[in-house]
């Protein structure tokens, strides 16, 4: 961490809950970017919520009325899909002392909407500035934030590469953790803590052989599913989730004059989420990416009632097999029960990948 | 293909079309004129979202507007509408995903809905039409437009919609060969503020006690009659409608009602006899949020900037709260004593927040019912468990009064 940066920080937490917001401007209003990781009770939220609201978006309603994000001096909305803009609504009304920032994110990327974004984030750095005294946006300050995010992805590049690495590498429970801990890091300290612990994974080698599943899903902030492919049998070579390969994706152009406008270009072209439009490009990159890691499979995992991915679902698995890569659907309840009926599932996958391979 | 719809439209119109005076069978007639047109050879078909995209534009153009949606809602009041969600389902579409999209989806797997010329739809009301949209433009091959609205209105917002809108016009210019013609826009701008004006007139007689109109047939027509903005259809029918409420009022044929409600979001559109079964229990539905009129007046000289200005004007863009502006108001010059969210289970953007409209409405002493019923799939629905419910809210707005 830069003394710039050190002297900067407040101590004040900024809560976000979707990979669309720009870190970047809460870093350089010399606050701490912090991703909400709720606890997993979906239930508690149904007598604000519809029942049949995303159970992701329902824990961290729930987890604003425990009061367990008390300590953020704010969180930030994206319009990232019905559920989370229904949440901001909701939260603005009932939860208490924790004020919720609403970030408009464009669905598509044209020079059109890559300059509205830039206006809705100039907002929003003006709005961190009224809420934190203290707090000032300045150009310099982003490019600093810019570049410590841009090592923090190049840093994470690299450890996605050892976790495809073939002869030895690193386990998807190894780098789900990491992501985690990217997730709750101050990205300056992050990139500090990536430093060591790649230096250390490269002296790793491990024997491979088990069949290679690329995960592609939504949310995913409890190893289970990670833990049961690796238990099996399988080795999950590529996290391609919303705290994964697609957080981390392309860096942020640097030492432009317009920073703002930098940061809104590549949010809106990083590797996409199924908010999105371009179905047929999500294809592509998923199939570049499980052949990048020579992946035998894919485990398309979403939690319930996440509309944007079960629409692109049947789609994705007619065009995945169609390049011979076998997908497996899954849906979880975020508190992820009934592992015992996944469990049966992937093993039946992990084995008909596996009668393929000798076939 | 096309003769299957006739019989689907001819069952469902029979019963309308035989009362030929009346404004419904005329919005029928025309509704069905429109459907069909699509479905003939040469012309060109832009599906398109009624209910957020600004439809004045597609009447400045020779092209048929087609909405999946609507034309799914037209299936599932059929036979075929189950058949056409199985056939989705079949390929993987969960039961979670909306029955009208299961629908949509189903009757273009089966050829059933004509081929579009362009796919157009808006980031508003929910993420699964557009959602929807793309994945029938891949099915079909051609290419589709997302109208992202923004959630506020700026001087941004209005000029980045703006900019979509005239890309958009471009597009209906390069397929029907013919660029758009300014003053042509104007007439459909000038057509659509004029039935604007006899919208309001409608909204006023609504506020007569028993009320001369309302129900399932309001709201019908309170979303399938947008397909018509910016034509002089729309001017035609209002008037019509107009003219059948002033006879109506004149010999006070309306029915007893003992309580009157606002109606959030949708309705059932297969035989479920929601609103037969309010009206056993005189209880009338005299306004509907869609039928609000929500925008201002559209600046002729200014279309693109003014159609921008309305889309972001719908109280379904934005947050919640939008929903309910101007309610207390409504309230006591529509005399409601409560009001009813129907729930269709997939409508995150509708339902999600339903209890911010139970609180705000409780704050002006309404009474509110979650009513959770799907909208076009009719597997699992139970006419007593619907019964039930109503006739509990109903004893609520009893004790209310």
């Amino acid at each position: 961490m830069t003394e710039t940066m050190k002297a900067k920080e407040v101590g004040q937490t900024v809560a976000y809950a979707c990979s669309y917001v720009p870190e970047e401007i809460i870093l350089a209003a010399g606050l701490r970017p912090e991703r909400m990781i709720p606890e997993p009770r979906p239930s508690r939220a149904d007598a604000y919520m519809h029942p049949n609201t995303c159970y992701y978006v329902k824990s961290l309603l729930a987890s604003g009325l425990a009061g367990a994000e008390a300590g953020a001096g704010a969180v930030v909305f994206a319009n990232s899909c019905d559920g989370m803009r229904r949440l901001h609504d909701v939260w603005k009304e009932y939860v208490k002392g924790v004020p919720g920032f609403f970030l408009d994110v464009p669905k598509k990327k044209d020079p059109d909407s890559v300059e509205f974004f830039a206006h809705e984030l100039k907002r929003f750095a003006g709005e961190l500035q009224e809420a934190f005294p203290g707090a000032r946006v300045t150009d310099e300050g982003l490019q600093e934030a810019i570049e410590t995010c841009n090592e923090v992805r190049l840093l994470m590049g690299e450890v996605f590469r050892l976790q495809r690495d073939p002869v030895g590498g690193l386990s998807g429970r190894s780098v789900l953790e990491l992501c985690l801990e990217g997730a709750r890091s101050h990205p300056a300290e992050f990139a500090a803590r990536l430093k060591g612990f790649i230096s250390d994974s490269e002296q790793e080698q491990l024997a491979d052989g088990a069949r290679r599943i690329v995960v592609t899903a939504n949310v995913i902030h409890r190893p289970h599913l990670i833990a049961l492919v690796e238990d099996l049998g399988g080795r999950v070579v590529a996290l391609d989730a919303c705290v994964g390969v697609r957080h981390f994706d392309r860096p942020v152009e640097s030492n432009t004059p317009d920073p703002i406008l930098a940061l809104a270009e590549r949010y809106l072209a990083k590797a996409s989420c199924p908010r999105m439009e371009g179905i047929e490009e999500r294809f592509q990159r998923l199939k570049r990416l499980a052949n990048e890691c020579g992946a035998d499979g894919i485990i398309y995992s979403t939690v319930k009632f996440c509309d944007l991915h079960l629409y692109e679902a049947p789609l994705m698995r007619i065009t995945c097999e169609d390049s011979g890569l076998p997908l497996l659907f899954l849906e979880n309840d975020y508190e992820w029960t009934g592992m015992e009926q996944m469990k049966t599932r992937v093993e039946a996958f992990l084995g008909m990948i596996g009668e393929r391979g000798t076939a | 293909m096309y003769r299957t719809m006739l019989k689907t439209m001819e069952e469902m119109t029979a019963s309308v079309l035989d009362q030929k005076e009346s404004p419904g069978a005329m919005y029928i007639n025309e509704w069905a004129k429109l459907f069909l047109k699509a479905y003939e050879p040469g012309r060109k078909v832009v599906y398109t979202s009624v209910y957020a995209f600004p439809m004045e534009l597609l009447a400045a153009f020779d092209v048929v507007p087609f909405d999946f949606e609507v034309a799914g809602a037209m299936m599932s009041s059929t036979d075929k509408g189950v058949e056409m969600m199985k056939t989705a389902e079949d390929r993987g579409y969960a039961m979670d995903v909306c029955s009208f999209h299961r629908c949509s989806l189903g009757a273009s797997f089966s050829d059933c809905f004509p081929v579009p010329d362009l796919l157009l739809t808006t980031s508003y009301y929910c993420d699964q039409k557009a959602k929807t949209n793309e994945l029938l433009s891949l099915f079909h091959d051609r290419e589709a437009f997302l109208l992202y609205a923004p959630w506020e209105i700026t001087k941004e917002s209005v000029r980045y919609v703006e900019r979509q809108l005239r890309q958009i016009s471009d597009k209906l210019g390069e397929i029907t060969g013919e660029p758009l013609d300014e003053n042509r826009l104007r007439e459909a701008v000038r057509s659509s503020n004029r039935a604007r004006k006899s919208h309001l007139e409608l909204l006023e007689m609504l506020k007569h006690s028993p009320v001369p109109w309302g129900g399932g047939d309001l709201i019908a027509f309170s979303i399938n009659g947008l397909m018509f903005n910016g034509t002089e259809v729309k001017e035609k029918l209002n008037e019509a409608y107009l003219r059948r409420l002033e006879k109506n009022m004149e010999r006070g044929k309306a029915r007893p009602e003992k309580h009157r409600l606002y109606w959030f979001a949708w309705f059932p559109v297969y035989d479920a006899g929601l609103f037969d079964t309010l009206r056993e229990m005189e209880v009338s539905v005299p306004l509907c949020e869609t039928f609000r009129v929500f925008w201002d007046e559209i600046d002729e000289d200014r279309p693109f900037e003014g159609l921008a200005l309305k889309c972001l004007q719908n109280p379904f863009i934005g947050p919640v709260q939008r929903r309910m502006r101007g309610l207390s108001r409504i309230a006591e010059e529509y005399n409601l004593d409560g009001a009813v969210l129907f729930a269709t289970p997939a409508c995150r953007h509708a339902n999600a927040a339903h209890r911010v409209l139970k609180d705000t409405l409780a704050e002006e002493g309404l009474p509110f019912l979650l009513l959770d019923m799907d909208i076009s799939d009719p597997r699992g629905f139970s006419r007593e468990q619907m019964k039930v419910r109503l006739e509990a809210f109903t004893e609520v707005l009893d004790r209310h009064v």
